[in-house]
C-alpha cells in the first residue's frame, strides 16, 4: 500500500468566537503576524488561516513546514492530521496518521511515564502485549530510564519531548505529524532523533514537521514548504530552499 | 462529496467501531480519578446512600410515610437519576474536557460521547452494587427484574443522544454549560425521584405524567426494586429516544466540522 497526502486548493477559515471582532479588526493592523482577518457575523471573527494550499506529499518525504509565527504552520499540520476539515478544497490522506502536535496531548500529568506510555499506545489501538514489548526500547532510546516511574508532571520540557518523540516513533505509523516541540530536547537527543527520522524513510514513511530550527531542517528534511500569511511562499527541495533563502536575504 | 447527513452517520459508525478504545479509556479515567483513594468509586456510592437517607427522612416526616418503606424507593430513584438526570449536567463538558485530545488526534465526535456514556455506566454499576448490598443488610432486598437489561439499553441510548444535544451547544455557547446544572436541579425537583407520585394531588398529576423524566426514572426504578415497569413508561421512553435521535443526528450533521473550532 502506498501512502500519500494530497491537498488541492485547500482553504481554511478559522473562527474565533466570543471576541469583539470589531476591536479585533482594529488590532489586526498592529499585529506583526500573518493571517488575514475579516469580519464574520456577530461576535465572530474569521481568520483566513490557509489560502489555496496545493501540496502533495509522497512516500519517503520528510517535509518541513517553516514560516513566521502565525503563518499557518500548525493549522496546516492539523489539516494534514485530519483534525480540521478544510473550509473549501479537497484533502485526501492514505495511511495511518500519528499526530504529535501538542507536547502534552493525551498525557495524564499525574500518572507515571510508564503509565502514560501505555495510555499513548492505547490511543494508538495497540494491544497491551505490543505495548509491553516496547517499553524497554522506549526507556532506552528516550534515556529516561528510571524517571519513567515518576509522575509526568515532574518532567522538564526536554524530558517530555524525549518521551513524546520516542513513543511517537516507536509505535509504527505510516504518517508522522510533529509540531515544533522537538527542539525542546537537548543537542544529543535531537541528533539521535534526526538519525531515527532518517531511518523511518527507508520504511517508506511520511513525516511532516513544523519547525523554526533551520539546522534541524537541513539535517532531517528533504523537502521544505515555507508558508507566508497562510499561503505557500516556497515549496521544493531543501537545497533549493537554502538557495531561495539566500536570494530573500539579499 | 458525502452529504452532511451521511458524514454524521459515518461519525457515529466510526465511534462505534472504536468501542475497544473508549471502553478501556473510560475504565482508565475512572481508575485514575479515584487514584490514591481507598474506597475509589464506592465514594460515589456512599454519597448516594447518605443523600437518599437524608431525603427519605425528610419525606417520611413531611408526608407521613414509613421510612423503611420509602428508603429503598428513594435510593433506587436516585440511582436511576444518576443516569437519567446527572448525565445531562455532565454532558456539557464532553468536548470541553477533551479539548487537548480533540486538537491533537483525529477521532470522531461520537467517540467522546460514547466515552462519557461508558463512564456514566461504570459509575451506575458501582452504585447499583452498593444499593443491592444495602438492601440486603436492611432485609429489603428483592431480586432485580429481568427488564432491567432492556431498560438500561434504552436509557444508555438516550444518554448518548442527549450527550450530543447538550455538548454541541455547550461548546459553542459557554452560558449553556453553566445553565445546565441549574436546569438539572430544577428537573430533579419536578420529577418523582425522592417523592412519590401517589402523594401529588390529582390537580397537579399532569406535571408528573407529561414529564418524560418521570417515565425514564420509573423504567429503571421498577426493575431495580424487583418488578416490571408499566407499559406506559416503555412507550414514553421509546418516543423520547426517537425524538432525541433525530435532533442529535441533525445537530451532528450541521455542526460536526465546527465543534473543534469552538474549543
Amino acid at each position: 500500500m502506498t501512502h500519500q497526502i494530497k491537498l488541492t486548493n485547500v482553504d481554511l477559515d478559522y473562527f474565533v468566537y466570543s471576541l469583539r471582532s470589531q476591536s479585533l479588526r482594529s488590532a489586526v493592523f498592529n499585529l506583526a503576524v500573518g493571517g488575514r482577518m475579516y469580519k464574520a457575523a456577530g461576535d465572530v471573527a474569521a481568520v483566513k488561516a490557509l489560502h489555496d494550499i496545493n501540496l502533495e506529499i509522497v512516500e519517503g518525504d520528510r517535509i518541513a513546514l517553516v514560516g513566521h509565527n502565525g503563518s499557518g504552520k500548525t493549522t496546516l499540520l492539523k489539516v494534514i492530521a485530519g483534525i480540521y476539515s478544510p473550509t473549501r478544497g479537497e484533502l485526501s490522506i492514505d495511511g495511518d496518521v500519528t499526530s504529535m502536535i501538542a507536547i502534552n496531548a493525551g498525557l495524564d500529568m499525574e500518572a507515571t511515564g510508564l503509565r502514560n506510555i501505555h495510555k499513548l499506545g492505547l490511543m494508538r489501538r495497540l494491544s497491551r502485549k505490543v505495548i509491553d514489548s516496547r517499553v524497554d526500547a522506549i526507556a532506552e532510546f528516550s534515556g529516561l530510564g528510571d524517571f519513567l516511574h515518576l509522575p509526568v508532571r515532574t518532567y522538564s520540557a526536554g524530558m517530555l519531548a524525549r518521551l513524546m518523540f520516542t513513543v511517537a516513533t516507536e509505535f509504527e505509523a505510516d504518517i508522522l505529524v510533529l509540531d515544533e516541540w522537538l527542539s525542546a530536547g537537548d543537542a544529543a537527543f535531537v541528533q539521535k532523533a534526526a538519525q531515527r527520522m532518517h531511518r523511518m524513510v527507508e520504511d517508506a514513511k511520511i513525516m511532516v514537521m513544523a519547525t523554526h530550527d533551520h539546522d534541524l531542517v537541513q539535517r532531517v528534511c528533504n523537502r521544505v514548504c515555507e508558508l507566508q500569511g497562510g499561503k505557500i511562499a516556497f515549496l521544493g527541495s531543501t537545497e533549493a530552499w537554502l538557495a531561495y533563502r539566500e536570494t530573500q536575504a539579499a | 462529496m458525502p452529504s452532511p447527513l451521511m458524514a454524521a452517520l459515518k461519525d457515529v459508525g466510526d465511534g462505534i467501531r472504536l468501542a475497544p478504545l473508549w471502553w478501556r479509556l473510560g475504565l482508565d479515567q475512572t481508575a485514575s480519578r479515584f487514584q490514591r483513594s481507598v474506597l475509589g468509586p464506592f465514594w460515589m456510592a456512599c454519597n448516594l446512600l447518605v443523600i437518599a437517607f437524608a431525603l427519605a427522612f425528610v419525606v417520611s416526616a413531611l408526608m407521613g410515610v414509613d421510612m423503611m418503606k420509602s428508603y429503598p424507593q428513594v435510593v433506587a430513584g436516585l440511582l436511576a437519576w444518576s443516569l437519567v438526570g446527572t448525565t445531562i449536567a455532565e454532558a456539557q463538558a464532553i468536548f470541553l474536557m477533551n479539548a487537548g485530545l480533540m486538537q491533537s488526534q483525529r477521532l470522531p465526535l461520537s467517540f467522546y460521547v460514547f466515552l462519557h456514556a461508558q463512564k456514566s455506566a461504570t459509575n451506575f454499576l458501582f452504585q447499583a452494587i452498593a444499593f443491592w448490598a444495602t438492601m440486603l443488610v436492611l432485609q429489603r432486598f428483592s431480586v432485580p427484574h429481568w427488564t432491567l437489561i432492556p431498560a438500561l439499553v434504552l436509557i444508555m441510548l438516550i444518554v448518548c443522544f442527549q450527550g450530543f444535544i447538550i455538548a454541541i451547544p455547550s461548546t459553542r455557547f459557554r452560558d449553556v454549560a453553566y445553565m445546565m446544572s441549574y436546569v438539572v436541579q430544577l428537573l430533579f425537583y419536578v420529577t418523582p425521584v425522592f417523592w412519590m407520585t401517589e402523594n401529588v394531588s390529582k390537580k397537579h398529576r399532569w406535571i408528573v405524567e407529561l414529564n418524560p423524566f418521570t417515565h425514564q426514572v420509573e423504567l429503571l426504578r421498577a426493575p431495580l426494586t424487583g418488578h416490571a415497569p408499566a407499559a406506559l413508561h416503555w412507550w414514553w421512553t421509546l418516543g423520547t429516544l426517537g425524538v432525541l435521535a433525530v435532533v442529535a443526528i441533525s445537530l451532528l450533521a450541521m455542526f460536526r466540522k465546527r465543534v473543534v473550532f469552538w474549543l
